[in-house]
């Protein structure tokens, strides 16, 4: 498989000198699927703002499809939606803020607002595209910011923490939604159950270096790694989970003799 | 937006004393009010934050000048007093004309407008993301003075070092939210000019209505240049 995108020995540091990324080396094929995984301040972030081109890497190169990538410039192919989704959504309405992309690439007004709105039907918002965002739900301020991120029709998507603040039903919905797009996706993230469900791959950051990097059913499984890098098993993937200790709560016991539905919290 | 800046302009043009003669430039504001169906909640609103600026600006005049101006019959009112009551009169008609011109038009509209009278770029976009940050400000800062009186158990607002060091800490998250801003708008392709909707263009609905106003407030300027019995009717140029 082709790689759409390729770091080679990347290296990245703060400029009060904190080192960000170590020596990256990272190839993504087009149109997959990576999740990121790691600790807090492993540079995860710091490697999405690198591959968009925010960042620019102090040593190593980036090819992005066949051509190394030159200059300073943020690369348009790659869209990225950030973990606060009021740093992204700029504008008081939220169709001008879906066609801030298109309107920044000279689109046509006309079109711009059609491409826009069907952006936000195509996402299921299409109620909110005369909202201020201050009005908005965390769930729903995420959805727009996505729909900013993906009317310039990027090859790349690029999504830090994207199920972070959302409640399950909105949660389960962008899920959805990102696992029936085309784009190539990257996920940063520290939901690991997110991971299991959207990415076939991933990748463990720690301490700004690769640390594993493979099938997300291996590594989601290897208890030691995870722990030595400041994570866990996924609670789906628990023997607890697998064998409840449910059944022992006489709570539980007595609903279950009676045949009543366990209601939890009713 | 023209016609508002030019009925603020014909406001400040008369004498420093004059009172009643805004009476009919009362209809301008209340007007489109009443025809853009604004609710009485958004005025009241706008009045409520503006007043303390306008009583800060007219109270000290009440004290300036003490010469005497004749008021109804025998009585009389100090210079001071009427400058004091004709500002507080203006700041008001100024604030119905702000509300009148902001309240029924879209954020982005009148910033499509600023840009059209040529206001420089960087100036539009600070204003359009004011707008879009104040209340993200808001909450911050009443999330923060919640934590202090929840860690204080205090019901009253912090005490002036604690107050300072939550501005300064208010400042420092500021700063790191445009920091992310940046970089927000960058990844979308931001490199200085920010698009902005195209809006609606001038045509001859807006300049019937922009004619029609402004010829009111010639007329209305006009005819409160003769002399009148009340010294409230200030009339004249200054």
């Amino acid at each position: 498989m082709t790689a759409a995108v390729l770091l080679e020995a990347v290296d990245y540091s703060y400029p009060d000198g904190t080192r960000a990324l170590h020596e990256i080396t990272l190839s993504v094929a087009k149109g997959s699927r990576v999740g990121v995984v790691g600790p807090n301040g492993a540079g995860k972030t710091t490697l999405l703002l690198v591959l968009a081109g925010l960042y620019q890497p102090i040593r190593g190169r980036i090819f992005v499809g066949e051509s190394s990538r030159e200059g300073t410039a943020v690369d348009s192919r790659f869209s990225v939606l950030f973990q606060d989704p009021d740093d992204q959504v700029i504008f008081p309405r939220v169709l001008d803020d879906v066609a801030f992309g298109l309107r920044i690439e000279r689109c046509e007004e006309e079109r711009a607002q059609r491409k826009a709105r069907e952006m936000l039907r195509t996402i299921g918002i299409e109620a909110l595209e005369h909202r201020h965002p201050a009005r908005l739900s965390g769930g729903e301020k995420r959805l727009v910011a996505l729909a900013g991120a993906l009317v310039t029709a990027p090859r790349f998507l690029l999504l830090d923490e994207p199920s972070s603040g959302l409640d399950p039903r909105a949660r389960r919905r962008i899920i959805e939604f990102l696992r029936s797009r085309k784009e190539t996706l990257i996920v940063a993230t520290h939901d690991l159950e997110l991971v299991l469900e959207l990415c076939p791959r991933t990748v463990l950051l720690d301490e700004g270096r690769i640390v594993a990097d493979g099938a997300t059913s291996e590594i989601m499984q290897n208890g030691p790694l995870l722990t030595r890098h400041g994570l866990e098993i996924p609670y789906s993937l628990r023997r607890e989970h697998i064998h409840p200790i449910m059944p022992d709560d006489p709570h539980h016991r007595r609903h279950h003799e009676e045949g009543i539905p366990h209601t939890h919290g009713a | 937006m023209v016609v508002t800046g030019i009925y603020l302009v014909f406001l400040a043009s008369y004498p420093r004393t004059a009172v009643l003669d805004f009476l009919p430039w009362t209809i301008f504001p209340l007007g489109t009010l009443i025809v853009e169906k604004v609710p009485l909640r958004t005025m009241a609103r706008w009045f409520l934050t503006s007043a303390p600026f306008l009583l800060a600006v007219a109270i000290p005049n009440f004290f300036l000048d003490s010469q005497s101006l004749r008021f109804f019959g025998k009585t009389s009112i100090s210079v001071g007093a009427a400058t004091g009551l004709s500002l507080l009169v203006r700041g008001s008609l100024a604030v119905l004309a702000a509300v009148a011109l902001a309240a029924p038009v879209p954020f982005p509209d009148l910033c499509v407008a600023l840009r059209r009278l040529h206001v420089p770029d960087p100036l539009v976009l600070q204003v359009l993301i004011l707008h879009r940050y104040i209340a993200v400000l808001q909450e911050e800062a009443a999330g923060m003075l919640r934590a202090f009186r929840i860690r204080s158990r205090s019901r009253r607002g912090p005490p002036p070092v604690p107050a300072a060091a939550l501005l300064g800490s208010l400042l420092v998250r500021s700063l790191e939210r445009s920091r992310r801003l940046y970089l927000g708008m960058a990844a979308r392709g931001f490199k200085g000019r920010i698009p902005l909707p195209q809006g609606h263009r001038f045509g001859i609905r807006e300049g019937v209505y922009s004619a029609g106003w402004l010829s009111l407030f010639g007329i209305l300027r006009f005819l409160s240049c003769f002399p009148k019995s009340h010294p409230f009717f200030s009339g004249g140029f200054g």
